[in-house]
């Protein structure tokens, strides 16, 4: 803005020449004069800055004279005449209005849910009163270099009570487990309920009020249990259930509990969930080996929290924690002397706080709570909204410009009786505002209808609950979007001058470069999406057909979980096996579906995690699966069940092993003095995990350390595929009779195996309903510029019709000029969509690949709704008489 | 007691128009109000305020002639009506009156 120091701020001159009504236009002269003064009085700047402020004081209150606003009353009647027209106008073209407003309501409900899902997101534990003094500590390991190798919430049961011991800004702590399953007893029906264990300070720690019982003393006692809301009214409906007894089944059988309390509803963005809340205390009573570590500052059993005072600072705390732990645990620092660790002065672990808040977006830490998740997804989520919003509002501008085709007329008639043109600006605007407001009205209806399928999706529990000041803000949101919308032909039809509506020579600016160029681009992610969901589906379908090497059809897999010992199991495995249609059956510590036990080994100085399973003899029959040598463990070689190991062919090709078979396996895993068992077979490499992995090294052995109640966790069982549900029922019944106490768990193997992909297929649905949304606004952007060209090409098809054209010819001639935009729009996407899954594919380590069927799917699907929506247009236009087209000719 | 009340910033318009000679338009009336009464404000003010007091029939208005700049709009000038004059006068009494009823000491403050 460079002017000449004799001239005022030329913008500013010029806002003040476009606002400024004819009759006082000397204001401008004045204005120039006192700029001059100033400039003498009080230099430049201050001249420029003192004019500005004069000219915004003019534009905003301004002359006070009686034709000039906002003073005069004229201006509210006229209000209410647009309002009446603009009612008017939208009751007459309910059609288009109806899409129109459609178009505009969808990309507003989208951003409705997308706001109530990022919100949820980032204000995850934010509800309790002390959430900015509250920190989970964390242990850290590190790296000698001083990176963080891994972190868990995992720490000693001393550490809660230690810290508030030594540090006087931690005003409570409490010692949390994370939440397990148990069996609950009441009224002869089980169920499985969700546990915590925390110690008595859980309430002045974290804010859960009580609907029932006093939070000061719910926990002192290893015999109470707080409930949940919703547990509460399971168990006791609406009555107050203080005092009354649940039964729990915590070691192996039911122990009574008396409910001392009940918390209101958790909030769903909260990450601590519980159905049941008992004292810490009964665990140590419980358990003698929880009473053995209760000490031991090596054990890492509990999650730890503590709740600073107010004004004390986390980070002041954290840098006392070093200190803190090597006081605590100064065997560490010995195992460390002469070590990498010692030479950069870096200690091999430590503690850290984590803030409550950040709990929820901090994923990637070993045994978190809840589904971290990434903040990314609120990222990505929220640009997609706007995208979406950003092209509703130019569909809704070239839509309202294609139907503005008919108004040349009024408009012209209107400039004839004097209007101004900024006056058929704010008519136009007016329109555009009511309808959108319209919009976000039924937007916020159908953003509740949807909001359960919403739910579904994105794994949430959103409530539709929005603050007064959240409605104010997509009312003002609406009014942008209308303005913003409707500015464009506002302006456009605002410039028609009378002469040209009376004599018809209207030629509408709604197709240009530019909402053509919008059109394609809107096919081409439209395109874009529908490949995505076609791929995703091709390789959801493979991930189910694939055949993994192992038999995964008609294996049932049962819990052992309840079973006191394996006497027990075996007494199961026994009565199973006399009934026809099971084929067999095979224990295993655990499913593979579950955890496996993992043994992490250093190999080539890189930490590699070997599967460890412990089975039986019957595996081979139940399971399948090849050897490539060697043999299957022997029921009649005694020796096998101590010393013999099966591995797979990931573990030799790990360890580079020539010939394994007759190796010792203490030779590559740590192993006691006589070596570890010898390696008896090798297996066929098999997809026990998601196909998104390479199959990791695995070793079978029939001995491993044991924990109590019976080694093995669940038992595979082959059946017979054509009467699988009466097999169901013969193994829930014999379940029954041995342990009437324990609900049964018994699944499909093949179901098991899906849930790997269960994040995908949530995905999958997610991409095909926005496939689904692109291509309805890409649709609605395409009827807009249709429908404009249709209403420009009018007397070119009368003509043609006057000359012999037929319907069809005159379609298919209109349907030709839009081809090309789609087929750009194609060789658009194609490329983009080619990359896109290429990278979201090479996730999988086992996959499938990429055919051109899907291209070819994906183009024909766009191309067909393309012509369908530009025929309907085109159908209007070669249908019109032509006397009326050609009428002022 | 006047109809029509003065505003304080209206009386110190009416108060520039009386000092300058008839027919002088916005912009010398801000510039003795920034000068004498010290006051600063928006061009837009005081054409607001000399608005009002026309309407007041404090002032009477015409249109002058073009001014010698290019395209120069014809500006509105301002003189002081026989009203205006009676409204400032009454004004002021009031004011004396008042002032005259209050303790002061020798160099004109309140005792």
């Amino acid at each position: 803005m460079t002017d000449t120091p004799r001239q005022p701020p030329i913008w500013a001159t010029r806002l003040l020449r476009w606002r400024l009504p004819a009759q006082e236009m000397e204001l401008v002269d004045s204005l120039d004069e006192v700029y001059a003064i100033r400039v003498e009085q009080f230099g430049l700047d201050e001249a420029r800055r003192l004019y500005w402020k004069d000219v915004l004081d003019l534009c905003l209150f301004g002359t006070g004279r009686f034709y000039d606003y906002p003073t005069s009353t004229a201006h509210l009647m006229m209000y209410t005449h647009y309002l009446k027209i603009a009612w008017r106008n939208l009751r007459k073209q309910k059609g288009y209005a109806l899409i129109n407003a459609a178009g505009l309501t969808f990309g507003l409900t989208v951003c409705l849910l997308v706001f109530l899902f990022v919100r949820d997101e980032l204000t995850y534990d934010r509800f309790h009163e002390a959430a900015d003094r509250i920190y989970r500590v964390n242990q850290v390991e590190y790296l000698p270099d001083g990176s963080v190798q891994s972190e868990m919430t995992y720490t000693p049961f001393a550490l809660g009570a230690t810290l508030a011991n030594d540090f006087p800004t931690v005003a409570a702590q409490v010692s949390l487990t994370h939440p397990t399953a148990f069996y609950v007893r009441h009224a002869e029906a089980i169920t499985q309920e969700d546990m915590m264990f925390a110690s008595e300070d859980f309430f002045s720690v974290f804010t859960f009020p009580l609907l029932h019982g006093d939070a000061t003393t719910a926990l002192r006692n290893p015999d109470g249990v707080v409930l949940s809301a919703e547990a509460a009214e399971r168990y006791f409906g609406n009555e107050n259930p203080v005092g009354q007894t649940l039964a729990v089944r915590l070691t192996d059988s039911y122990r009574p509990l008396t409910v001392t309390g009940v918390a209101a509803k958790i909030p769903t963005n909260s990450s601590i969930r519980f159905d049941l809340l008992a004292p810490l205390a009964l665990q140590f009573e419980m358990r003698p080996f929880f009473r053995r570590l209760a000490d031991d500052w090596n054990a890492a059993m509990v999650m730890t929290f503590v709740r600073l005072e107010a004004g004390a600072s986390g980070e002041a705390l954290q840098v006392q924690l070093p200190a803190f732990r090597s006081t605590h645990m100064p065997h560490e620092a010995e195992s460390v002397a002469n070590s990498d660790f010692a030479v950069q002065n870096q200690a091999p672990f430590g503690f850290r706080l984590q803030p409550l808040p950040r709990m929820h977006i901090e994923p990637g830490i070993a045994g978190n709570l809840g589904t971290p998740s990434n903040p990314m997804y609120s990222y990505i989520l929220s640009g997609i909204a706007l995208a979406i919003l950003l092209i509703a509002c130019i569909n809704f501008m070239t839509l309202s410009i294609g139907r503005s085709a008919n108004r040349s007329k009024e408009i012209g008639m209107r400039r004839v009786v004097g209007a101004r043109r900024s006056q058929l600006v704010e008519q136009f605007l007016g329109e555009a505002c009511l309808l959108s407001v319209l919009s976000v009205i039924g937007a916020f209806g159908l953003a509740y209808v949807t909001l359960p399928v919403f739910n579904n999706l994105a794994q949430k529990d959103l409530a539709f609950s929005l603050e007064p000041l959240t409605v104010l803000f997509f009312l003002a949101l609406a009014l942008l979007t209308g303005l913003l919308a409707g500015s464009y032909p506002a302006f456009t039809l605002s410039a028609f001058t009378p002469i040209d509506t009376l004599k018809n020579t209207l030629r509408l600016s709604g197709s240009n470069g530019f909402t053509k160029s919008l059109v394609v681009v809107q096919f081409a992610l439209s395109i874009i999406l529908i490949v995505s969901t076609l791929v995703m589906q091709q390789q959801m379908t493979y991930t189910q057909t694939k055949d993994l090497g192992f038999n995964t059809d008609h294996v049932l897999t049962l819990s052992l979980d309840g079973l006191a010992n394996n006497t027990e199991a075996q007494r199961l495995r026994d009565q199973l096996a006399t009934y026809p249609s099971i084929l067999g059956t095979t224990a295993i510590d655990a499913a593979f579906t579950e955890s496996s036990r993992i043994e992490v080994a250093q190999h080539e100085g890189e930490a590699v995690m070997i599967h460890t399973k412990r089975v039986d003899t019957d595996y081979m029959s139940v399971l399948g699966g090849t050897l490539t040598t060697g043999r299957w463990f022997d029921v009649n070689r005694p020796g096998d069940a101590q010393d013999a190991a099966v591995v797979n062919e990931a573990f030799v090709r790990l360890y580079e092993i020539e010939s394994p078979v007759g190796q010792r396996l203490g030779t590559y895993l740590p192993r006691g003095e006589d070596g570890g068992p010898e390696i008896i077979g090798v297996m066929h490499d098999f997809n026990f995990q998601s196909l998104r992995s390479e199959v990791t090294p695995l070793v079978f052995t029939q001995h491993l350390p044991s924990f109590g109640g019976s080694d093995f966790g669940h038992l595979y069982v082959r059946v017979q595929p054509d009467n699988v549900a009466q097999t169901r029922d013969h193994i829930a019944a014999v379940w029954a009779g041995l342990v009437p106490d324990v609900p049964m768990q018994l699944s499909f193997m093949a179901d098991d195996l899906q849930s790997y992909y269960a994040t995908d297929a949530r995905w999958n649905r997610i991409v095909r309903y926005a496939a689904l949304a692109a291509l309805l606004i890409a649709c609605l952007g395409l009827l807009g510029l249709a429908a404009t060209v249709a209403v420009n090409r009018t007397k070119e098809v009368g003509i043609r019709k006057v000359l012999g054209a037929t319907v069809p010819q005159i379609v298919g001639l209109l349907l030709r000029d839009f081809s090309l935009l789609v087929v750009v729009g194609f060789v658009l996407a194609t490329p983009l969509a080619y990359l896109a899954m290429e990278q979201w594919l090479q996730a999988f380590a086992y996959r499938i690949d990429l055919g051109v069927s899907v291209f070819i799917l994906g183009g024909v699907l766009a191309i067909v709704l393309a012509a369908l929506t530009v025929g309907s247009q085109a159908l209007r236009a070669a249908r019109r008489n032509p006397t009326d087209s050609l009428r002022y000719e | 007691m006047p109809e029509t009340s003065l505003g304080e910033f209206e009386e110190l318009v009416l108060l520039a128009v009386c000092a300058l000679p008839a027919g002088s338009y916005s912009v010398p009336i801000q510039q003795q109000l920034e000068q004498v009464a010290d006051r600063t404000t928006t061009l837009g003010a005081v054409h607001r305020a000399l608005a009002r007091l026309e309407r007041k029939g404090f002032v009477s208005s015409w249109m002058g002639d073009a001014t010698r700049t290019r395209g120069g709009k014809r500006k509105r000038l301002y003189k002081v009506t026989g009203l205006g004059k009676n409204a400032l006068f009454d004004v002021r009494q009031r004011r004396e009156r008042m002032w005259s009823a209050i303790p002061l000491t020798p160099t004109g403050r309140i005792a």
